[in-house]
């Protein structure tokens, strides 16, 4: 095999890797699917099982942000891969996002994080994450001081339709090409580095 | 038209296979030539006011140019293309498409302040008036930069109305890429994998110089439209076409007669560049000095057309020189005939002239006495090599370790003395060229910039452009290695263990997240929020206007220079002259800026208000005229307003409720 792989053109070896790259991609978004459907469980939860900081809560049940750094803080342990904040804003929230510990007496820092995204309907916006076993979170919702927010439920691990693990993104086409086009380079130099043993130059 | 920028594309293609044809360039230079020569062509001819014109020309050029030469090349024209298409000019044609795809789908704005106060103003004027920003009345403050990128960035959105700022990107991109192909154009067919590892590093390199540390927020690589990064990418994009524009099999034996030709690929660069930015005219003499230094000490049986040997040499030289030099003067003469503005006026601490600054600046240098400012700039300058990183490795000192590093091993790695002395000019003119990039800094701290030179502002991005050039010469010379090793297996082991490196380094401090591959508008509230401001009250805002804008938030200046951008053509007024309030209570302060503020109404015609911001001191003198509340207007609400009947003398003013806009939560 080592040698029909040497005798493979460079486009060949290139979509060949492409090809063997996307098989993985899809093993491992079907081991996600299954990992999530097995172990994330599903958590449905108001703001009000949170510790709000910056945050107060008015006659009509709204949350209000009292400055520019508010704060949903939750120490509970839990798997999570996806975070969904089901809710309105008066103002458009700008930057929202979740802050996340693993190990006790850990602080949140801001390589530890992940941007909220706004979903095709109008009013949920979800953060999500490999896998993994959180020991709090802390949501800041927004960057906007003054901002009255209707936060109707933060699900935990929100279900996500099973064709949802297999879109490409955007990211995952960049991998796909650049990781296929190093791979096939990488073959290729070893072919010129051992092949001086064989042939002429 | 939405494919409007794949027509230039094919365009600057087309062009790029004739200039192939008709004067045997390597093909994977001819990208990078044929794009400039088409910003060259159109910025040229929009000095004189024909702007839509040149670009139109361009396009019958490349129509009329590739029927010839294919019908010229009839026989040979199968072999011809698969020549053409060399791993550098796919990975170019691959990467432009993509990048394209990716743009549109995301549609990325413009986030960086010198974008909304000159880049991204004046290309959209640009395009909005079919001319460059020196020929009518605008928002903007300073006209004085030359027009390289304007036209760039128009030519590749051509058709129809409206200013898409995705599309700048793209063009900006393209530049990018089609300067990689020329970096990677030592490679042929059968050494795709070296052009792929050095078109990589291409890539990586406005993120090796952009981000220090692992970023945790947005950077704009790849979706800019400030000059920094292309006078880097250029400067080492001319730098590669004089290396590597020569091919006929017989170019790589250096004593190949006639190679002066070849060089004239790179007029059209040096017209483009010195057109880029000032600092583009000094790039331009730096890559003359290198020609020639290369020239002097590596080229045997040299000859300029008829001319022979050093005269050759001396003559080949001296046609770039008078090349550059008449562009620089081109623009200056503009200026002087439309803007009547002397370019040679640099404004600043000390209002010198450009001339002026470098005579005093030398005499100051080597004198023993200093003025105190000098010698603490001289300080700062020095010590940031050491203290600023200027990229992934560090801070300049680690980054030079780098670069010399490079150097070394391609010395090491080549074979013949005549590579060798090759090898060493390009190092020691590229020291020269940065030493007097430096101090010609060193200078516009001192004499430009006022008390605000402490602290270097804009260091980074004044100084990374040399950077760039440096470390590509630097892969330059390893390539040259690998076209005459001594050491052939490691040659290639560190061409690709350098590039690897890189790679590994981008993994390491950028996290996908934050580049425009995952782009989202979310993380651009301030400038969302604007936008849609804007948005609320376009349909009364006329392009005559002259539009008082009251935007009196925290981040004043950004949003002022946001709104400038949104609302251009019509021109954007933010505060009225500076006074001294010295003693003066809040009262008296309103009352002050109320008189002085009709009094400006009149002098600079305005003729609308707008409120983005309403704030007390608004209310104080003016809250009877307004007829309500002007603290209303914040986050989610602007007021457009006419202005009628300015009298200063009676200290008298009119405002007209047109529209109230309110922005949806």
């Amino acid at each position: 095999m080592i040698k029909k792989i040497k005798n493979l053109s460079a486009i060949q070896l290139i979509a060949l890797c492409m090809a063997v790259i996307s098989v993985f991609w899809i093993l491992k978004n079907g081991i996600s699917f299954a990992m999530e459907k097995s172990s994330a469980e599903i958590q449905v939860l108001s703001a009000d099982d949170f510790e709000l900081v910056g945050i107060i809560k008015n006659e009509n049940g709204e949350y209000i942000s009292t400055d520019g750094d508010p704060q949903l803080i939750l120490t509970k342990e839990m798997k999570v891969a996806r975070i969904s904040i089901v809710g309105q804003f008066s103002v458009t929230p700008g930057e929202m996002l979740v802050y996340y510990t693993q190990k006790d007496g850990q602080g949140f820092a801001p390589h530890k994080r992940y941007w909220f995204y706004k979903e095709d309907q109008s009013n949920v916006y979800t953060a999500s994450m490999p896998l993994k076993k959180l020991k709090s979170i802390r949501i800041d919702p927004t960057t906007f001081a003054g901002n009255t927010m209707t936060i109707e439920q933060i699900i935990i691990n929100k279900p996500k339709n099973i064709i949802e693990y297999f879109k490409p993104t955007v990211r995952d086409i960049f991998n796909l090409i650049i990781y296929s086009c190093i791979i096939s380079s990488i073959v290729y130099l070893l072919k010129d580095l051992f092949n001086g043993y064989k042939t002429k130059k | 038209m939405f494919l409007d920028s794949i027509l230039s594309l094919i365009a600057v293609l087309l062009i790029a296979f004739c200039i192939y044809k008709q004067f045997g360039l390597n093909p994977s230079v001819t990208p990078f030539v044929s794009l400039l020569s088409i910003v060259s062509f159109i910025s040229l001819l929009s000095l004189v006011n024909l702007l839509m014109l040149s670009i139109w020309a361009v396009y019958i050029i490349a129509i009329v140019g590739i029927v010839f030469v294919v019908y010229k090349n009839k026989q040979t024209l199968k072999e011809d293309i698969s020549e053409f298409f060399t791993p550098g000019v796919i990975m170019f044609c691959v990467a432009s498409v993509m990048m394209f795809i990716v743009l549109s789908i995301k549609q990325p704005i413009l986030t960086q302040w010198d974008e909304f106060s000159f880049w991204g103003t004046s290309q959209k004027l640009t395009k909005y008036h079919s001319a460059i920003y020196t020929y009518y009345p605008s928002s903007l403050i300073g006209k004085t930069t030359p027009p390289s990128l304007a036209v760039l960035s128009v030519f590749f959105q051509p058709i129809g109305q409206g200013f898409l700022e995705w599309k700048a990107f793209f063009s900006y991109d393209v530049l990018f890429f089609a300067s990689f192909c020329a970096w990677t154009a030592s490679f042929k067919k059968d050494k795709w994998h070296y052009a792929f590892m050095v078109f990589l590093f291409g890539f990586m390199t406005p993120f090796v110089f952009e981000v220090y540390t692992k970023i945790v927020y947005l950077v704009p690589v790849y979706m800019s439209i400030m000059a920094d990064i292309p006078l880097g990418i250029t400067f080492a994009g001319a730098i590669a076409t004089y290396l590597f524009a020569c091919d006929d099999k017989s170019c790589n034996n250096l004593n190949y007669e006639g190679r002066g030709r070849h060089i004239l690929a790179l007029l059209p660069v040096l017209i483009a560049f010195t057109l880029m930015k000032d600092m583009g005219f000094a790039f331009s003499l730096i890559i003359i000095m290198i020609v020639f230094i290369d020239l002097v000490l590596v080229q045997k049986n040299f000859s300029f057309y008829k001319i022979k040997g050093l005269l050759g040499k001396i003559s080949v030289c001296m046609l770039m020189g008078i090349t550059t030099v008449a562009t620089f003067m081109a623009w200056t003469i503009h200026m002087a005939n439309v803007l009547q503005a002397n370019r040679f006026e640099l404004g600043g601490a000390e209002n010198l002239g450009m001339a002026e600054m470098l005579v005093v600046g030398i005499k100051e240098l080597f004198s023993p006495e200093k003025s105190q400012k000098f010698i603490d700039m001289q300080g700062e300058m020095l010590s940031a090599l050491s203290v600023k990183p200027i990229s992934m490795f560090g801070n300049g000192i680690r980054t030079f370790i780098v670069i010399f590093a490079l150097f070394a091993a391609a010395l090491i790695l080549v074979k013949g003395k005549e590579n060798i002395i090759k090898i060493i000019g390009l190092l020691v003119t590229n020291i020269i060229g940065f030493t007097a990039y430096y101090i010609f800094h060193l200078f516009i701290y001192v004499y430009i910039f006022k008390a605000n030179a402490y602290g270097l502002p804009s260091y980074e991005r004044y100084i990374y452009p040399y950077y760039i050039a440096f470390m590509a010469t630097g892969v330059f010379a390893l390539c040259i290695a690998l076209m005459h090793p001594r050491f052939e297996k490691l040659s290639k082991l560190a061409l690709f263990g350098f590039s690897l490196v890189v790679f590994l380094l981008f993994k390491y401090f950028v996290s996908y997240e934050n580049t425009f591959l995952m782009y989202t508008d979310d993380g651009n509230s301030v400038m969302n929020n604007i936008e849609a401001s804007y948005k609320t009250i376009e349909d009364v805002v006329e392009p005559d206007d002259v539009i008082f804008c009251f935007a009196e938030a925290e981040d004043s200046g950004e949003r002022w220079f946001k709104y400038t951008y949104e609302m251009s053509p019509s021109v954007i007024v933010m505060d009225i002259p500076w006074f001294d309030s010295t003693g003066m209570d809040d009262e008296q302060y309103c009352q002050e800026w109320r008189k002085r503020f009709i009094q400006y109404v009149e002098d600079a015609q305005i003729t609308h208000f707008m409120v983005d911001y309403g704030n007390s001191k608004l209310q104080k003198a003016f809250g009877e005229e307004f007829g309500c509340d002007v603290t209303q207007y914040n986050l989610n609400k602007v007021g457009y307003y006419e202005i009628k009947n300015p009298n200063s003398e009676e200290n008298h003013i009119e405002f007209s409720l047109v529209k109230n806009g309110e922005v949806e939560g």
